[in-house]
């Protein structure tokens, strides 16, 4: 991958992302802070009335909130992927589009983090989670998947915080040389008084390389840990060994999608279709392919496992699940996460953009249709006809899950004019240095 | 099954003819009268005759009675019934015009069927003769865990509940929200599916084939389902704040005040009597009167669950303890088992060799069972199943 | 190892920076620190400096974390001994999982408390000599040196092909 770009093109192009935005950045901001001042007013008077203001009942516990918050972690994975694991695997292509990668993952993360203290019923004591030693000597319970999240959510919010700023710090570092005024003394101050010394390249090469290995194992894990809030569950079609790689690769998968949605309208935006090539789109979109295969190939087994194993339990979820009440959520999955990212088996579909976005948006939709299939149907349905039922869909809780949407863009649009979107030191470090004869 | 409101109770296959679902809003035309009121399939009812619960439709009964349901008299016949001379209940011939209407019901139940599930088991007359050996002691159940179960010092709490004698009257239900300050929901609610009762009859219609009737015919099991306490309980690993563990007496406890309202535990149930605090709901006046002081009352966001009457087993102790006395059986009675009319229920010490639970249990061993016993929950509760004719 | 004097040198090219770090490795004089917009490595092979010791505080640090896991979990129990769902007192996997996101959270941790260490981070003030250039696509040196050698070192730099050499 070689540009006939130098030091001085690239920093001079991936500055000027930083410059005065224009008025169509301030109608999407303030479009997006409407959809958070939504959610948070739903979340106020959801504090206030009480869960049952949202739409869940006996049996299904659990509806939207956890829906959307597995969507949230979810995508946050293939950020962590593309900057630390492919870091560490050295592939190139990752250069220009790590950043906002990154970015996709902290403020997922962020979105995501919210929502276990919107399900909670009493979120005023969501404190007696954190492991201290509460009402005489009482901790949490680890054995709890719960708890597990909060400690693996956390983990990874923080890791990945630490990675993306400290990431970022040679780049803020070029900013400020090129800024001047009170933004100047800013960018001091987020850069930390980086001056790419030797000393301090070598020790930061050392740090990040070991930040991208502790990384790379919470991108398995930490929707590992997520899937067993299903898995260390009894009840049919969440009892089931295959839920964290299948919820890995889910991950990996809809975080794709996102990152493919979020760099096409960046990458016009900004202008920089010579660092974000169609040579990056479409080596996303191989590897969307590969997860979209993997995605598909669990859920075929699922089934065949639900008839192969004679459980009567399982056999009787995946009946409901394709024949149910929300049968045609069952099928949206395979449609819009198996067969319509097939089209990429062409490279004519994976170079053509209107292509990237049709199948990138039909894979966030399936993603988020896949944790609500899991979860709502599972619950609906379980042991004991008496006590099936259906949960409705309220105002506040549709209020919640766009918010939680707003909040994410709203975040993402931040901080995309304040801080370098694509990372210049490590374009630089792609091409041939600067020679004088 | 049917709350708050009344409804038309149709046979399922009549519905089918005439396209109705449940909750279609149907126009109920007789000679005197006609009335609207949603439709209600279920297997109950005969087929080519609708029946109506009379008592609703009140305008002047106060808040509650108030426009609850229809007023079903004004279908009746003035004309006394020519034997007792009272009103003609039934025999009145009327007309179904389905309107297009529908409305969502407080049915408290899901499906009407088991679907196979053996939630409540039947044995016949044969059978029981034929299997006079012991059947195995469910009060151990067969383990299959690589772990080892807990001691129970003290006590053990078991109940045992006999379903031949169980009629279905749901009395037990109205003693527990009596006992329990358990808050009446509202009609609302229980269309969304909120309803709070720790104890419930759930009613099956089964298709039974025996050999004396010949032919298929539908019976309608009915089985009290509560917190089972199970030994094994799924519910308690997956709290994150221990709001829900093990006593050392063998009951599953649920501690209020710890409650952060996740509500994982209810997920996990697979019995699902874990019931969620929605709101904060009312005991309006006089209603907060009746309250028992005894027992907490919940606030939002907090799970409850029949505990066996945690606060009569403390009670039983130590009223034991104060008359310098053992405890015996018969200290402790559960609500459920004391308005029981058919005496049903039968709670106490399984650790005592001599206490009632026990001895029902050594006396019918054959009909012992527990509800999904293969899900390894290890249950306190071991059922009597029912012996059909 | 501050002397009176600094000279810094500015380069244009990665070529004439690694011969400038040569010729002042060939002459005995190693108290320099080089600038660059990236980490290259040839500098860091020209340079010969030692190992970074931050992988040792990633170790002690996952370390650490991964014992305290198993502490706080087993501790947390025995302190206040629940029973739930029939299962034993010391659970082994769920008390495994805290222990494996402690061990990466206490890693990373101790991975960035040993980079701020090490690299003298963060700073308030940056360094007078330093360039604004550097960080975009100009390299430099900066030699530490008593008076007397000052110009010794000016002129090996601007044979060597540096841009602009000063010094303070």
């Amino acid at each position: 991958m070689s540009f006939k770009l130098t030091y001085t093109q690239t920093d001079l192009d991936l500055t000027q992302t930083l410059n005065k935005p224009n008025r169509w950045y301030y109608v999407c901001l303030i479009l997006l802070a409407f959809g958070v001042a939504w959610g948070a007013f739903s979340w106020y008077h959801q504090i206030f009335s009480g869960i049952g203001v949202a739409g869940k009942n006996n049996p299904v516990g659990w509806y939207l909130y956890i829906t959307t918050f597995v969507f949230w972690v979810g995508i946050a994975h293939s950020g962590t992927l593309i900057s630390a694991i492919l870091f560490l695997f050295r592939v190139k292509w990752r250069a220009s589009v790590y950043r906002s990668a990154e970015a996709v993952t902290v403020f997922g993360l962020a979105t995501a983090g919210l929502f276990p203290l919107l399900h909670m019923g009493r979120v005023w004591v969501f404190y007696w989670t954190m492991p201290y030693p509460q009402m005489g000597g009482l901790f949490p319970n680890f054995r709890s998947p719960l708890i597990w999240d909060v400690f693996a959510i956390s983990t990874y919010l923080t890791v990945s915080s630490i990675f993306f700023i400290t990431g970022m710090v040679p780049d803020v570092a070029i900013v400020r040389d090129k800024v001047r005024g009170w933004r100047k003394k800013l960018y001091s101050l987020l850069a930390q008084g980086w001056q790419g010394t030797d000393i301090q390249w070598k020790h930061y090469t050392s740090a990040y390389v070991f930040l991208a290995a502790l990384a790379t194992p919470l991108v398995i894990s930490v929707h590992s840990i997520v899937s067993w809030d299903f898995a260390m569950s009894i009840i049919p079609g969440w009892h089931s060994t295959i839920f964290a790689p299948y919820f890995v690769a889910g991950a990996i998968h809809s975080g794709l999608a996102m990152v493919i949605l979020i760099l096409i309208p960046m990458r016009n935006a900004f202008r920089l279709h010579a660092y974000i090539t169609a040579h990056h789109l479409e080596s996303l979109a191989k590897f969307l392919l590969f997860t979209a295969s993997i995605v598909g190939f669990a859920y075929t087994i699922e089934v065949f496992i639900a008839w192969y194993s004679g459980n009567p339990w399982e056999r009787a979820i995946f009946l409901y699940r394709a024949f149910g009440d929300y049968w045609w959520t069952f099928w949206a999955l395979f449609v819009c996460n198996l067969f319509i990212p097939q089209l990429f088996w062409f490279k004519k579909f994976r170079r053509n953009i209107s292509f990237l976005i049709i199948v990138s948006i039909a894979v966030t939709i399936g993603m988020w249709f896949e944790r609500f299939v899991i979860i709502t149907t599972s619950l609906a349905h379980d042991f004991d006809p008496y006590s099936w039922g259906l949960p409705s869909l309220t105002l506040t809780e549709i209020g919640i899950v766009i918010g939680s949407f707003s909040w994410f863009f709203f975040l993402f649009m931040i901080f995309a004019k304040t801080l370098p979107v694509v990372s210049m030191w490590e374009v630089k470090e792609q091409l041939e240095p600067p020679k004088v004869g | 099954m049917m709350t708050w409101e009344n409804v038309v109770e149709i046979n399922p296959s009549d519905a089918k003819k005439m396209i109705i679902k449940r909750g279609d809003i149907l126009k109920i035309i007789s000679k005197y009268g006609e009335i609207e009121l949603p439709a209600y399939d279920h297997n109950g009812i005969k087929e080519g005759t609708i029946a109506i619960s009379i008592g609703y439709g009140h305008t002047d009964y106060g808040r509650y009675a108030k426009y609850s349901g229809v007023n079903v008299i004004g279908l009746l016949s003035s004309d006394p019934n020519i034997y007792s001379g009272g009103i003609q209940w039934s025999g009145i011939p009327v007309t179904i015009v389905k309107m297009e209407k529908t409305k969502r019901l407080a049915n408290v139940s899901g499906s009407d069927y088991s679907y196979g599930r053996n939630i409540i088991e039947t044995i016949s007359i044969n059978e029981l003769i034929n299997q006079s050996h012991s059947n195995g002691d469910h009060t151990e159940g067969n383990k299959l865990s690589i772990y080892k179960s807990h001691d129970h010092p003290k006590h053990r709490w078991g109940m045992t509940i006999d379903l031949d004698k169980c009629i279905g009257c749901s009395a037990c239900v109205t003693s527990c929200y009596a006992e329990n300050n358990v808050p009446v929901v509202g009609k609302k609610q229980v269309e969304l599916g909120r309803e709070l009762s720790w104890i419930r009859i759930e009613r099956f219609f089964e298709e039974q084939t025996t050999q004396q009737l010949e032919s298929n015919e539908m019976i309608t099991g009915f089985i009290p389902m509560m917190c089972q306490q199970c030994d094994n309980a799924p519910c308690e690993p997956v709290c994150p704040v221990y709001a829900a563990y093990h006593t050392e007496e063998g009951l599953n406890g649920q501690v209020y005040n710890r409650c952060i309202g996740t509500r994982y535990c209810a997920n996990n149930c697979p019995y699902k009597v874990r019931r969620f605090n929605w709101f904060d709901y009312d005991f309006p006046e006089p209603l907060n009167w009746q309250l028992n002081p005894d027992v907490t009352v919940r606030s939002k966001g907090v799970m409850e669950k029949c505990t066996f009457c945690i606060q009569r087993i403390v009670e039983g102790k130590m009223n034991a303890r104060i008359e310098s006395r053992q405890f015996q059986d018969g200290d402790v009675v559960t609500a459920c088992q004391q308005v029981c009319p058919a005496n049903a229920i039968i709670f106490g010490d399984l650790k005592d060799p001599n206490s009632k639970v026990n001895k029902v249990r050594d006396e019918n061993r054959s009909r012992q069972y527990r509800v999904f016993e293969e899900l390894n929950t290890e249950p306190a509760i071991v059922y009597l199943k029912r012996i059909k004719s | 190892m501050k002397n009176s004097f600094n000279i810094v040198a500015v380069f244009s090219g990665i070529d004439t920076l690694l011969r400038g770090i040569e010729v002042l490795r060939e002459s005995g004089m190693n108290n320099f620190i080089v600038y660059s917009p990236i980490p290259h490595h040839d500098i860091e092979n020209v340079l010969h400096r030692k190992k970074s010791p931050v992988r040792i505080f990633t170790l002690v640090g996952a370390i650490t974390g991964f014992i305290s896991g198993w502490v706080l979990t087993i501790g947390s129990v025995m302190n206040y001994p629940l029973i739930v769902g029939g299962k034993p007192l010391i659970s082994v996997p769920p008390f495994g999982v805290i222990a494996y996101i402690l061990t990466i959270l206490f890693g990373v941790l101790a991975t960035m408390i040993g980079f701020l260490i090490n690299a003298r981070f963060p700073r308030l003030n940056l360094d007078k000599n330093y360039d604004e250039r550097f960080s975009s696509d100009h390299f430099g040196i900066q030699i530490f040196c008593d008076n007397s050698e000052v110009n010794k070192y000016k002129e090996m730099m601007t044979e060597v092909g540096a841009i602009e050499v000063r010094n303070t």
